[in-house]
């Protein structure tokens, strides 16, 4: 890690950190000689690599020794973390100087010679705090040059030293910055004209800096750097470089053997070509391909495994053979047929571990667990392989609304199968839907799927409203649906008390009971309702909206048996 | 009043408001201080006295034990789902999949109720026991190195970040790292306590107290996840993800909505970004109805328990009822269990639900005559559906009989109804296990009934169908299988505690018998005697389902232990809230005196004056004038001031009166016999007229019977219409 000069260190930044070149190069041109005040770096796509490029960088500058570089000392914060001015006093403090708390002290925070002064009372003591670290790293480095008795003299104890040490600090997440802290804002992007010191501020955010720089011109505009999505290759040299550090650690038989790089590189650009469309961020496709690597080699390694085995239980061989045997089983990269054969098996679940993953519908541990091939598969006759495991597929859909049906009692059943009616039918239809019996609906409904044409040629065609996503309703009209879908499909298993002898009498009795409130409520803390009204306003009915999807609502109304594609206005 | 509640406190749900009686009031006389044990006493009539207190004590001890138990089976249900959980605790760490960009943040979901999350906070922190009460977080330090540290958040307090941050490392670092006295941080110049590098801090000097050991976990506990803004949680998981893994962090969320409707809530409310750095496991205890079979089967029908209180047919209907139809939860389950205890012991006679010997001397008292004089005819009537006639010393029986004969009697009751629920119990269990057997040799049934059906069915008395239909099954089967039912049923009847074994000697020995009979036989053949045997099997089953699956109400005394038919209260846990207040309205006398049952309606001027106005409002237009009104309301109070008048002049005794009005009515009451000063009276009088309208006008508008529409002056419009009376 140690580099001695700028160019040393450049190289090798970018070839840890491939599609970063500009990034690096600028940003460490900068800070190792005269950098702006205030930098804007804005990655729009993937503000957490560029921030952990950004540390590296500046862990590895502040680490050239003072013939290549000034000193350099910096703090990485980052804004969501630092929720309190206080915090972001703190914590930028004891980084600039390089202080590390300690629990038997009281965790106390760094202060100038133990003088036990307090800097994060406000953004003044900031300044001074920041002004007293400038002032000691000058004396140290002075001392150290007066020590190392080198040729660069000094007239006195001067504390501004020339141009020979700055600050960086770095705020990752700085869109933050505007809801947590926007009275930093201004301050920050002048911290080195208020401190009078080399201090240079580096913001990093995904976000533009036209679209949170402070009004009327305060700030003083950055120098500016964008980062573009990372390419194909650079893509795969990251994810190649995370299997070249699990392979580091491996000396057994294992997914991230190094024998195994060449099949990596060939997965790696299958999984790209796949999954590009959709996600770009390196991580994502790290994330899945950790979750189908070990799948897509263990066909290879159990095989390699039997070889192993079946050579040890051959006794007639001497023991220099199986030594030798050994030595001829090394883990090697799989013939071409082999490749062929894995990857015509296994593409078809890539979309399926991506449709899974990227959404994090599970988690890569189970994902790889569950699917994880039969063991034998390279014996078995092509044909017989099926290439894709119907089973996790069938579990992401289907299997959940049997749950879902299972889960809920049947009032709550009903209840949502209410409330996605009224939010996808328009109100003013109601009285037709439900208005009439269930005989006479079936005569009357509008013919055809499609939307009523308009009287007139040139109208727009109205988008459904399943569409454009569940409109608001209020309770009134949810629990009049309720009744209606109650009376026509649930009178038959209840057991109405003799006291009830008006049709319908009973129904309304059970739409208004405590239990049919509660559990509105119920289900709108579990988000499968929406409430769209704040619950302390009290004039007004309160407003909901659907929050389940017509797949599971048909579910659930086809286990409590309502005809749901007859009540909607406009079915699907 | 000791104590008055916060209703201020919008973070309280439910605030409890405990019943104290009513004040004193001196100027009326009346003593209205009435504990709830004096207003409320059903059956007075045949009571003993202080029969409340002590069926309450019996009640007490029947319900702990129901309580116990059902609470036991909860716990065996919960138990799996606890190890799964705290195993992944324990490993989260551990198991980690290579080739991860980034270290993810484990995060357990787990669907359940407090008892579970009580369990797994005992197992992961037994030292510091404070799961529920969180002044107790704060708890000396233990001495002993936990593998574990836990801290609980709870969503009520937790309104912003800074809250949650510092609670959530205050949790962690109020507890000393290492058992020593904790170093002293001066607010000012130390880190913040909500700064998350105080924990790293902590965790540092615990790291170095737990050497060589491994360090241990950080369990972070959010109650009731869902009542947690969103926001805040998002910015919760994002600060502590920066510090995963050197900080060994694991959420336990627990989710009142089950983990997998697509998609779950953690999906529909957290945004990918934050799903990214977690990973997310999920648990969820079984629910639905699998587990009310077995909380049921195993409270009621389990051969190793004996409950005090038989739940009966309409009880388990309501009960299954109310659990698939509105709310699974099992504090939903023990609520009924808990009512239908609570109201069996309305009956004086349940007093005899245990052995208690204490009774017979309260029996000899004068006032407990009329109990006795009940009891006494209920044991010496013929058992209502016995078929044998009763004996010729019948009528003159009850002559000889003393106390102690009755208490002897009772217990004799007490120890045939036991028996009689055991031999149910056992039948019951011997026909499931016979038709288990059956459907496992390949025999189609029609039958999805579940079990708590069947149990239904059983306490009616009308499973003789299905007895006989298995006992001529059984008679058709060959040798082999023959045999394995004869093994199958000993075995049932083997793994039977001891003591109900010794009563099923007779059952066993038969079939020990016949088992040694059949063991002559060869495997296949179907000869004439093993025709015949099976024949002797299949009847002998039978009978023995028909001897022993009758109906309950057979026993004497059956009502002491059994709550037979008894309709279930369930308006009581679930209203209709309209149609209660409607009702409320109408008829408030009945709900003010419980016992005094009128017969003919009571007149417009003794109602309450709200109940008054109501009435008013119900023969009213869509939209009322309030003068009228008023006006009309005046018309009745002036009735009812005549009425009160007439009636203190008739020397009637004003108590019984002015129970009826309210609290506010009653002052007025005594002043208005007075006859001087009329003109201050009448000023008076209309005054008050007026305040008790707007009074009531105000607690119709509260209840929402009132919508204020601004557009027509004095006039305010209906909201409640076709009330049936």
């Amino acid at each position: 890690m140690d580099t001695s000069d700028v160019e040393d260190l450049i190289t090798k930044l970018i070839e840890d950190n491939p599609g970063y070149d500009n990034l690096i190069f600028q940003v460490t041109s900068l800070v190792t000689t005269y950098p702006p005040p205030f930098l804007y770096i804005n990655d729009p796509t993937t503000p957490r690599i560029a921030s952990s490029v950004l540390r590296a960088l500046l862990l590895g500058c502040s680490k050239l020794p003072l013939s290549a570089s000034p000193q350099i000392r910096f703090a990485h914060v980052n804004a969501v973390a630092c929720f309190t001015a206080r915090l972001f006093y703190d914590t930028v403090l004891n980084a600039m100087a390089r202080w590390t708390m300690k629990w038997e002290d009281g965790c106390e925070n760094w202060s100038d010679q133990g003088s036990g002064q307090r800097w994060n009372e406000s953004i003044d003591g900031f300044l001074h705090g920041l002004k007293a670290i400038y002032g000691a790293m000058g004396e140290v480095t002075s001392q150290k040059v007066k020590g190392k008795g080198k040729e660069k003299e000094t007239e006195d104890g001067n504390v501004h030293w020339g141009g020979d040490f700055r600050m960086v600090l770095v705020v990752e997440k700085a869109e933050r910055l505007k809801e947590t802290l926007p009275d930093l804002m201004v301050p920050l992007t002048r911290l080195a004209e208020l401190t009078q010191t080399q201090i240079t501020v580096i913001f990093i955010s995904s976000v533009r800096w036209q679209d949170i720089k402070p009004p009327f011109g305060a700030s003083p505009g950055p120098y500016q750097i964008d980062i573009c999505p990372p390419n194909k290759e650079a893509t795969l040299s990251r994810l190649t470089q995370l299997f070249e550090r699990e392979s580091r650690s491996v000396t057994d038989i294992d997914p991230y053997h190094p024998a195994l790089l060449p099949l990596y590189h060939h997965f790696c650009s299958i999984l790209h070509s796949i999954c590009s469309p959709f996600t770009h961020d390196p991580y994502e496709l790290a994330y899945i391909s950790a979750a189908r690597w070990p799948g897509f080699v263990k066909p290879i390694l159990d095989d390699h495994q039997h070889q192993i085995d079946l050579r040890r239980q051959q006794p007639d061989e001497s023991e220099m053979d199986v030594e030798d045997h050994n030595f001829e089983l090394q883990l090697a990269p799989p013939p071409e047929d082999t490749r062929m054969r894995l990857t015509r098996f296994f593409t078809p679940s890539f979309p399926a571990a991506l449709e899974a993953l990227y959404p994090r519908l599970t988690n890569a541990y189970s994902w790889a667990r569950e699917n994880a091939p039969e063991s034998g598969l390279l014996a078995l006759p092509p044909a017989r392989a099926s290439p894709i495991k119907t089973k996790p597929i069938a579990g992401v859909s289907n299997g959940q609304d049997v749950i879902t049906s299972d889960v809920l009692p049947q009032m709550s059943k009903f209840i949502l199968v209410a409330a996605f009616l009224a939010s996808t039918n328009p109100a003013k239809t109601d009285l037709r839907m439900f208005g009439r019996g269930l005989d006479e609906r079936k005569k009357k409904r509008r013919k055809g799927g499609g939307p009523r044409k308009g009287s007139g040629k040139n109208t727009v065609a109205k988008v459904p409203q399943r569409l454009l996503g569940p409109a608001p309703f209020p309770l009134d009209r949810l629990i009049a649906i309720l009744g209606v879908l109650l009376e026509e499909n649930d009178v038959d298993s209840r057991q109405i008390p003799p006291q009830f002898t008006i049709p319908g009498e009973y129904t309304d009795m059970e739409i208004g009971r405590v239990q049919v409130y509660a559990a509105i409520i119920e289900l709108t803390q579990n988000r499968l309702l929406h409430r769209t009204t704040q619950p302390d306003r009290l004039e007004g009915p309160p407003m909901f909206k659907c929050g389940v999807s017509y797949d599971v609502v048909l579910a659930l109304a086809r286990d409590v048996g309502v005809p749901l594609n007859d009540l909607m206005w406009d079915p699907a | 009043m000791s104590s008055i509640p916060a209703f201020d406190d919008t973070t309280q749900s439910v605030i409890y408001i405990p019943y104290q009686g009513l004040q004193k009031n001196d100027s009326d006389g009346v003593e209205y201080d009435l504990s709830p044990s004096e207003s409320y006493r059903p059956f007075q009539e045949r009571d003993i006295p202080n029969g409340y207190e002590l069926r309450m004590k019996v009640y007490r001890a029947a319900w702990t034990k129901c309580l116990d138990r059902v609470q036991a089976i909860i716990r065996d249900l919960h138990e799996p789902v606890v190890d799964a959980v705290i195993r992944h605790v324990h490993n989260a760490y551990k198991d980690i999949l290579p080739g991860l960009p980034y270290c993810e943040m484990p995060v357990i979901s787990v669907t359940a109720g407090p008892s579970l999350l009580h369990e797994i906070t005992t197992r992961l922190d037994p030292d510091n026991d404070g799961s529920e009460d969180s002044s107790m977080e704060a708890s000396p330090p233990s001495s002993s190195h936990p593998d574990t540290f836990v801290t609980h958040l709870f969503p009520a307090d937790r309104p912003n970040i800074m809250a949650c941050m510092k609670s959530l490392v205050g949790g962690f670092v109020d507890r000393s790292p290492d058992g020593l006295e904790q170093p002293k941080r001066k607010p000012s110049t130390s880190l913040a306590p909500y700064d998350i590098e105080l924990l790293e801090a902590w965790y540092d000097a615990v790291r170095r107290a737990h050497e060589p050991g491994t360090p241990p976990q950080l369990v972070v506990l959010l109650h009731d996840f869902e009542q947690f803004d969103p926001v805040v949680i998002q910015d919760l998981f994002y600060i502590c993800s920066l510090h995963v893994p050197s900080l060994p962090l694991i959420f336990i969320l627990s989710l009142s909505s089950p983990p997998t409707p697509s998609p779950s809530y953690l999906h529909l409310t957290y945004p990918r970004a934050t799903l990214a750095l977690l990973r997310v496991e999920n648990f969820a205890v079984p629910s639905g109805p699998g587990v009310l079979d077995d909380i049921l089967t195993k409270t009621m029908f389990d051969v190793g328990f004996e409950q005090d209180i038989v739940i009966g047919p309409t009880v388990i209907d309501s009960l299954s009822d109310f659990f698939t139809r509105h709310n699974s939860s099992l504090d939903a389950l023990i609520t009924i269990l808990h009512l239908a205890h609570l109201k069996h012991f309305d009956d004086p006679l349940t007093v005899f639900v245990h052995d208690d010997g204490n009774l017979s001397s309260l029996l000899l008292q004068p006032t407990s005559f009329p109990f006795l004089d009940h009891l006494l005819t209920r044991i010496s009537a013929p058992p209502a559906s016995s078929s044998v006639a009763p004996s010729p010393t019948h009528s003159t029986a009850w002559l000889n009989q003393s106390v102690p004969f009755l208490l002897a009697s009772i217990d004799e009751a007490r120890t045939g109804f036991r028996t009689k629920m055991r031999k149910t119990k056992v039948a019951l269990g011997l026909m499931k296990r016979v038709k288990e057997f059956m459907l496992r040799q390949g025999w189609r049934s029609a039958d999805e009934r579940s079990q708590v059906e069947l149990m239904f069915e059983a306490l009616k008395g009308r499973l003789g169908r299905d007895g006989r239909y298995l006992g001529t099954m059984v008679k058709k089967l060959p040798a082999a299988k023959l045999r394995s039912v004869l093994e199958d049923m000993h075995t049932f009847f083997q793994n039977m505690p001891s003591h109900v074994r010794r009563d099923e000697e007779p059952a066993r020995t038969k079939i020990v018998a016949w088992i040694s009979e059949l063991a002559s036989e060869s495997e296949s053949s179907r000869s004439g005697f093993v025709v015949q045997l099976a024949g002797m099997v299949g009847g002998w089953l039978t009978n023995y389902f028909q001897d022993n699956l009758t109906s309950l109400e057979e026993c004497r005394l059956w009502d002491i232990w059994y709550t037979g038919n008894t309709p279930f209260p369930s308006e009581m846990i679930n209203p209709n809230i309209r149609a209660s207040i409607v009702s409320g309205l109408l008829h408030p006398l009945d709900y003010v005196n419980l016992d005094d049952v009128r017969q003919q309606q009571p007149e417009l001027w003794e109602l309450p004056d709200t109940s008054i106005l109501f009435k008013r409002y119900l023969d009213s237009g869509k939209m009322i004038n309030v003068y009228d009104w008023f006006e009309s309301f005046a018309v009745v109070l002036e009735s009812q001031k005549r009425h009160r008048k007439r009636s203190k002049l008739n020397g009637n005794n004003s108590k019984t009166i002015s129970r009826k009005g309210k609290g506010k009515q009653r002052q007025v009451d005594d002043v208005m016999d007075e006859d001087e000063g009329e003109n201050e009276e009448d000023e008076k009088w209309k005054m008050e007229v007026q305040a008790r309208f707007m009074r009531s006008l105000h607690e119709l508008d509260y209840l929402g019977f009132i919508k204020h529409t601004g557009r027509k002056a004095d006039h305010v419009l209906r909201t409640v219409f076709d009330i049936a009376d």
